[in-house]
């Protein structure tokens, strides 16, 4: 039994009167669970948000490479908002480190509480919000980690990305060709690119190179 | 409207008598069902700016607690980088806001904001949205709502691009392990002084 004392001590709840947040507790439905049980898996469709009351949850993500965790969350925490507000799939899955206790609230119950106005749902939300801007901000940094070096910061709006120009084929032209054809710096001075689909990749510049050394 | 504006000229101002703020709000797709009790709540906490062609609004690094709806005009977003170089990331035409999430969690400026054009700008920030809580909640429910909204539209961006990053790197390394780092030039080059590079590095 979960109590609103309990909800108080989390700093996302610190500011909430006792009467909403016996509210909330009324709204939401309460899971118990064990160590290593899912509570959501990534890809099945989402109706409700999560809010961790006390354990550890990790946060899943399906690779090439098989399941990668990307955060750890902690007592307070809000999980799952994504499905509530685009009704779409979960983008990762999640799983219990340790028995914890988690509070889920459904879309129904969330829209109710915002279409009223109340208190309790304009703090609610603002929490939600909360909840996907830090998840937003960890996702832009970890695009970052993973991205080349030499491409852009992550936008936050759709922007073009910068065109190859013709001086960049001809750079990736000519230090393959002091790289790996064994040309000169004054030979590969002489080089003229009349033609070019893109900057080859490692294999075709290695088949050109044994086309050339034949 | 006759406002006299100078280049690189940024001001807060009170909106003359000739322009209507109710209807400069409804003409923001957020804003365009509020009622008058409403409007005039919003309005009673919200800051105008106007600035001309090349006004700085936001600079990156800067402290940010303020969401901005462009009412008039095209801001630009630009973003410095490591090497010091700074790049228009996106345009923002009015009608459409920046800076959403400083509203509701205040953090350092991700870019700086320069006006293309003669731009009008409505902010509301940290304190004014707090403010609407209690004088106005279903308004304030509305911009929380829209800023979930766009928040959750770019989680689902970044998440692709992310898969899609590390898609490509599996490729990658699959093709060949050991790829040679490419030289890349933040400039435009000549042939002479990509040879000359080449000969510098060794």
């Amino acid at each position: 039994m979960i109590v609103a004392a309990q909800l108080r001590a989390l700093p996302a709840f610190a500011e909430f009167g006792d009467e909403e947040l016996d509210m909330l507790l009324a709204a939401a439905q309460p899971k118990y669970m064990r160590r290593e049980m899912w509570l959501c898996r990534e890809g099945a469709p989402g109706a409700s948000c999560f809010v961790l009351v006390t354990g550890q949850l990790e946060v899943v993500k399906a690779t090439a490479n098989g399941e990668v965790p990307i955060a750890t969350m902690r007592p307070g925490s809000i999980v799952g908002q994504m499905a509530l507000v685009d009704r779409g799939t979960r983008s990762a899955s999640i799983r219990a480190l340790e028995d914890c206790v988690v509070l889920e609230l459904t879309r129904e119950v969330f829209e109710k509480l915002l279409a009223a106005c109340s208190p309790l749902g304009l703090r609610f939300q603002e929490q939600t919000a909360l909840a996907g801007i830090r998840q937003l901000r960890a996702a832009i940094a970890r695009l970052a980690t993973v991205s080349p070096a030499q491409t852009a910061p992550p936008a936050e709006k759709a922007h073009a990305q910068r065109p190859q120009t013709d001086d960049d084929i001809a750079l990736a032209y000519i230090q393959t060709a002091v790289n790996e054809w064994g040309l000169s710096l004054e030979e590969a001075g002489s080089v003229r690119v009349v033609h070019h689909d893109g900057i080859a990749s490692s294999a075709e510049r290695k088949s050109r190179h044994s086309r050339l050394t034949k | 409207m006759s406002v006299v504006v100078f280049a690189s000229f940024v001001a807060i101002f009170a909106l003359s008598m000739a322009e209507d703020p109710k209807a400069l709000l409804h003409s923001v797709a957020m804003f365009s069902r509020l009622d008058d009790a409403s409007c005039a709540a919003l309005l009673a906490c919200v800051r105008w700016r106007r600035s001309g062609p090349g006004g700085v609004l936001y600079r990156q690094g800067d402290h940010g607690d303020t969401m901005a709806i462009v009412v008039s005009g095209t801001l630009s977003v630009r973003v410095r980088r490591a090497d010091g170089t700074e790049h228009e990331i996106a345009q923002v035409p009015a009608g459409e806001t920046l800076g959403e999430m400083a509203c509701i969690d205040p953090a350092e400026r991700s870019a700086t904001v320069v006006a293309l054009t003669v731009a009008t700008i409505c902010e509301i920030n940290r304190d004014s949205l707090t403010r609407l809580r209690q004088t106005s909640p279903a308004t304030a429910a509305l911009i929380t709502g829209s800023v979930i909204r766009i928040v959750t539209r770019r989680l689902r961006e970044v998440d692709a691009q992310i898969e899609k990053q590390l898609a490509a790197r599996v490729a990658r390394a699959a093709e060949s392990p050991d790829d040679r780092p490419t030289l890349k030039s933040p400039e435009r080059w000549s042939f002479s002084k990509i040879i000359d590079k080449i000969r510098g590095d060794g």
